[in-house]
């Protein structure tokens, strides 16, 4: 267990140290942790982001089996509405008997633009991403996600459309979904609701989001309930943004 | 289940062809706000532009568009203190 904490510390450790020797502002600001938004890495502009996530399939038994997922992600801008990222991904799975931590592999992803905002009725942006796991027995992933948003004034919604495919015949398709709604109180804080689920799996969750942002640091905090017996008891994402 | 992701598939991509395949309810920008909007509406919403004078918005672009080009700081100021 300590062991394993210490590893995942490593990850902080090196965040920490960039954010000492960055010292600009440029932000693909996330305002939700499940749900994307109409949203790229400007031209020639990148971001370290950290993602922490906690998964507690039931609260009731906490350990029996709870997990940590890490993933640090580089994300650089091609043009001001095209992005390509790299994510690196480990996890710490608790249980009773046994704490393990590990790498889980890596993911690619790029993501477009339509347009600027309220060019159409509907923000539109494309996203692309492919998921090689560590392990030779997980499924290789294409995720598509359609994601359509709209800002009313201070208000926005995004409604995310997922479409995951295995591609190396070791995983079949799945269709999930995000949704966000939030409310900008001033430039730095945004807080609101969002509702991530599986269609395909009958799984659904719903909860708060509060998303603050500074000049060289923004951090997006959220959980979420499962609202079915399939779905986890509880879910948590904390995500952190540091451009330069 | 398959069912169930066509159906939703189906909603998306109509939507989709609903607004691109419509010109007429999209709108016209001008270079400068298209430039504004993307490289000043990331972190928050679109801050209008009646809101601060030439003044004002010179020092935002130099303080949160630090990675701007002269020229584009330049196309946004101008769109910021005479958008058309
Ligand atoms: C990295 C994210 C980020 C980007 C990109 C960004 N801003 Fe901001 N902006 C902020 C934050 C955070 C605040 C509020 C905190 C502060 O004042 O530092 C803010 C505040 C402002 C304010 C003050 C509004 C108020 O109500 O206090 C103005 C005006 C503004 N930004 C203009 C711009 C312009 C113009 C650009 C494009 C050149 C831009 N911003 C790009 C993060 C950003």
């Amino acid at each position: 267990m300590l062991l394993a904490v210490r590893k995942g510390t490593i990850v902080y450790v090196m965040l920490i140290l960039v954010l000492l020797v960055v010292n600009s502002a440029k932000a693909d600001r996330r305002g939700y942790v499940w749900t994307y938004e109409y949203q790229t890495m400007p031209k020639g502009e990148s971001e370290l982001e950290y993602y922490l996530t906690h998964k507690v399939p039931d609260v009731h038994k906490y350990d029996e089996k709870n997990t940590w997922e890490h993933q640090a992600e580089y994300e650089y801008g091609l043009t001001d509405r095209w992005d390509i990222s790299i994510y690196q991904r480990w996890k710490q799975t608790n249980t009773k008997t046994d704490d393990k931590f590990e790498y889980t592999g890596t993911k690619v992803r790029t993501r477009y633009r339509l347009g600027e905002k309220d060019m159409y009725p509907l923000d539109t942006l494309l996203y692309l991403e492919y998921i090689k796991p560590d392990s030779s027995n997980e499924a290789e992933i294409m995720e598509g996600k359609l994601i359509l948003a709209k800002d009313f004034g201070k208000f926005n919604i995004a409604y995310n459309q997922i479409l995951k495919v295995g591609i190396n015949n070791k995983g079949g398709n799945e269709n999930e979904y995000a949704f966000g709604m939030n409310y900008e109180f001033n430039p730095s804080w945004k807080a609101g609701f969002e509702s991530a689920g599986n269609y395909t799996e009958d799984k659904y969750y719903i909860g708060p989001t509060v998303s603050w942002a500074g000049e060289k640091l923004w951090v997006g905090i959220g959980v979420l309930r499962g609202l079915n017996d399939r779905s986890d008891d509880f879910r948590a994402r904390l995500i952190m943004g540091i451009p330069f | 289940m398959e069912r169930k992701l066509l159906h939703w598939w189906f909603v998306a991509i109509g939507l989709l062809v609903l607004i691109y395949g419509c010109q007429t309810i999209s709108r016209e920008m001008s270079p400068g706000e298209m430039l504004y909007r993307a490289k000043c509406s990331s972190c928050h919403s679109v801050i209008a532009t009646s809101s601060y004078d030439r003044q004002e918005w010179r020092l935002y672009i130099d303080k949160y568009g630090k990675k701007m080009t002269d020229d584009e700081k330049r196309i946004v100021l101008e769109y910021l203190v005479k958008p058309d």
